[in-house]
């Protein structure tokens, strides 16, 4: 059997080249496996970075307004440091949870004053802020109070009486009913009427706005009394802001005029008319008579001409207006010093 | 309901703008007496009787918007606590207030027996800047139980409301107290 090695300028694989061929082979496996562990210590300082980076929530939070009048909406903001994944929010100091909302809204309805709690977490941990009396609630502005007064409140067909209304909190609407038969005969603030009827007329105004309404009625507030000749007034109440309501006021019959009576006899006349007016001045004079002795006795004031004050305060919607009830003035020492 | 008792201080600044400056009111009111021979008033009881009213609807107004712009203070809410039981906080010094207008009226109403025969009325307008020292709050589950002035003074103006117009009738700037809300020590 013959063979022989090969030598190095042999155009054959000779073993001398296999062997530098082998051994380039081997230096680029050792230098590749070398090379891959040295990325790993990278990859591990990258995982230890991230792992100590992660920190505790620290609470925080604002509100869009923290003082009105109920009912009170307030949107909250979650402002908290350290990304915090849930949230629990006491937003009226009961101690429980009224939302996990990162921004929750919530409506105050009660006047008071709310502390407000929030309560974050993460993996990290938790944390919680508190902050007492943070929102304030305050009373909304009342309903309307209806109150009128006027120029006049008797005197002799036609009487014209100019009305004020009195009202307070702001109302932004009135029905005036002049004559008390549940019809709407004004809807202007400070109205007119003219009362062409003689009778007693209940008075009502009713006033409105936003928060609510309101009426006051005056019974029996205008009293109209006959004209001194016979007369029969017809037109209805009128109202003096421009147009007419149209309204009659049947409350009372008409006056009608007493058709004189017919006597030819002329002297007759004249006796009856005399005999009628010593009459009328007769009874006319005892009757004053009585009325000044009885005026000068203890028991009898109901003529008697008396003064009441009444009042009051309007806060103009700050607080509700109160009112002190009237009382007669009376008189005072002649050693006390008035004004 | 309760109406606070009267600053003798109010009283006597009313008092002397009723003097110098007098209210029509009055006047006519004293007119229609004067008429009347039954009648034993005089204008100066009229006048006493309107001293009296105005000088208890400016006191009362006073104190009780004082309180409530107390009670928007920070000073207020700060001392706000969870506490079942009453405790007492002394404000020592506020900002001034700035009291927000408010409008004591007097109705007059003259009556033969139970006719009315005629009525007016008066209004006025109130405005103030009340300074508050040492003021003494109790406080209970958060609401205000009680309210004490230590001192108060006011600076204060009172304007007659007409038709249009209001008029200017009186001003003053003094120390106040008002009896029953004071601090003890304070008068």
């Amino acid at each position: 059997m013959r063979g022989h090695l090969r030598g190095c300028g042999d155009s054959r694989v000779s073993p001398c080249r296999f062997f530098i061929i082998l051994l380039i082979i081997s230096i680029i496996i050792v230098v590749h496996g070398l090379s891959a562990p040295l990325q790993s210590p990278v990859s591990a300082l990258h995982t230890l970075n991230l792992t100590t980076a992660v920190r505790s929530p620290v609470a925080g939070f604002s509100a869009d307004i923290t003082t009105g009048v109920s009912p009170l909406t307030v949107h909250f903001s979650d402002t908290s440091l350290n990304n915090p994944t849930s949230w629990l929010w006491d937003l009226n100091g009961d101690g429980r949870i009224d939302s996990q909302s990162e921004t929750p809204q919530y409506i105050y309805h009660e006047p008071g004053t709310y502390t407000v709690t929030l309560t974050v977490a993460s993996s990290a941990g938790k944390d919680e802020e508190t902050r007492k009396g943070y929102i304030l609630v305050t009373k909304g502005a009342p309903g309307p109070i209806a109150d009128f007064s006027s120029d006049a409140i008797s005197g002799t067909a036609p009487l014209t009486v100019r009305f004020t209304d009195r009202s307070v909190n702001d109302p932004l609407s009135w029905e005036w009913d002049f004559n008390g038969d549940g019809r709407i005969d004004s809807k202007v603030q400070n109205p007119s009427a003219t009362y062409s009827e003689p009778g007693i007329y209940s008075v009502r105004l009713t006033v409105k706005n936003d928060a609510g309404s309101d009426e006051k009625t005056r019974l029996g507030y205008i009293s109209v009394t006959a004209m001194p000749e016979a007369a029969a007034p017809v037109s209805p109440v009128t109202t003096a802001e421009g147009t007419s309501t149209g309204t009659t006021l049947p409350l009372s019959p008409s006056i009608t005029a007493v058709p004189p009576v017919k006597n030819p006899d002329g002297r007759s006349d004249f006796s009856l008319f005399l005999l009628l007016f010593i009459t009328a001045v007769l009874i006319a004079g005892a009757y004053l008579l009585i009325r000044s002795r009885s005026s000068c006795s203890s028991g009898d004031e109901s003529r008697e001409l008396h003064l009441e004050l009444s009042g009051g305060i309007d806060f103009g919607g700050e607080l509700p207006p109160l009112v002190d009830p009237a009382e007669p003035v009376q008189p005072g020492s002649d050693k006390e010093e008035g004004t | 309901m309760e109406w606070m008792e009267t600053s003798p201080e109010i009283a006597e600044e009313v008092d002397v703008m009723l003097r110098k400056h007098g209210i029509s009111a009055i006047r006519q009111a004293g007119q229609f007496l004067r008429k009347s021979p039954s009648s034993t008033l005089k204008e100066g009881d009229i006048g006493r009787e309107v001293t009296r009213r105005l000088s208890k609807y400016i006191t009362h107004g006073l104190v009780q918007l004082s309180i409530e712009r107390v009670k928007e203070t920070g000073e207020y809410r700060q001392s706000l606590r969870d506490s079942s039981e009453p405790y007492t906080v002394v404000l020592h010094k506020l900002l001034p207030l700035n009291l927000p207008e408010y409008a004591p009226r007097i109705s007059f109403v003259l009556k033969a027996g139970a006719t009315e025969i005629w009525r007016t009325e008066s209004t006025f307008a109130v405005r103030s800047l009340v300074s508050l020292t040492d003021t003494r709050i109790t406080l209970q589950e958060h609401k205000l139980k009680e309210f004490r002035f230590g001192s108060l003074n006011a600076a204060m103006s009172i304007y007659l409301k007409k038709e249009q117009v209001e008029e200017a009738i009186h001003s003053f700037n003094r120390d106040l107290t008002v009896p029953g809300m004071m601090a003890a020590g304070k008068k």
